[in-house]
């Protein structure tokens, strides 16, 4: 069963009897990971060089947030075309991607990915055709 | 204007792969960043290439960011410690 609670960095909060918040204790991702699940919630949006250069050219700074499965044998990260193209990201080149059906190159965007604890990582993403079962 | 800087960027791609063993012999794992099918400077990381590329030649130019990998891929694992 996956479970989908957002990650802050904190395991859940004890509360006193009027149900305050009286501690929050730190919980490392990898147990986060353990215990909750391989789907966290992310933001995907424009690096910081780049939100600047659309911001001083009178764009807004598209974002999107999702659910993002964690794939800890993956070699690289991925995100549908769709996902791209609503954030019109800036594409700096292409992948290869090998499937069991076929192998394709793949477009490669560069993007910033924003967790919820607060940290962020400007990284390439590639875009390829993400099926749901 | 997307096709176009497609298009570019398979020129810029296109240029790496015919230059490849000597690029490879220069620039050994790094990150390679070709605009208007010339190496501009080579990184150690991916996201200081395109932030250099964006800083020098803006967002609507065809930036071109290549790892050139020396180091075979080994069942998803770079380097065997064997």
């Amino acid at each position: 069963m996956i479970n989908t609670l957002s990650y802050d960095g904190f395991a859940k909060p004890i509360k006193d009897k009027n149900g305050q918040i009286i501690a929050k204790i730190p919980i490392s991702a990898h147990l986060f990971l353990k215990n909750s699940g391989p789907l966290i919630n992310i933001t995907i949006t424009h690096p910081k060089m780049v939100a600047d250069k659309l911001q001083q050219a009178g764009k807004t700074v598209p974002r999107v947030t999702i659910n993002a499965l964690i794939d800890t044998g993956a070699s690289f990260c991925a995100i549908t075309q769709n996902v791209a193209n609503q954030l019109m990201l800036l594409q700096t080149g292409f992948q290869n991607v090998t499937s069991v059906l076929n192998q394709q190159a793949c477009p490669v965007f560069f993007a910033y990915f924003q967790f919820h604890w607060g940290i962020g990582k400007e990284i390439p993403v590639v875009a390829c055709p993400l099926r749901r079962n | 204007m997307e096709n176009q800087v497609e298009s570019e960027l398979q020129k810029n791609m296109q240029y790496v792969q015919n230059h490849i063993d000597e690029l490879l012999k220069t620039y050994p794992n790094k990150y390679l960043l070709v605009v208007n099918e010339k190496v501009v400077n080579s990184f150690d990381d991916y996201a200081h290439a395109a932030n250099y590329g964006i800083q020098n030649y803006g967002i609507d130019s065809n930036l071109y960011i290549e790892f050139l990998n020396t180091q075979q891929l080994i069942n998803f694992i770079f380097t065997a410690n064997l």
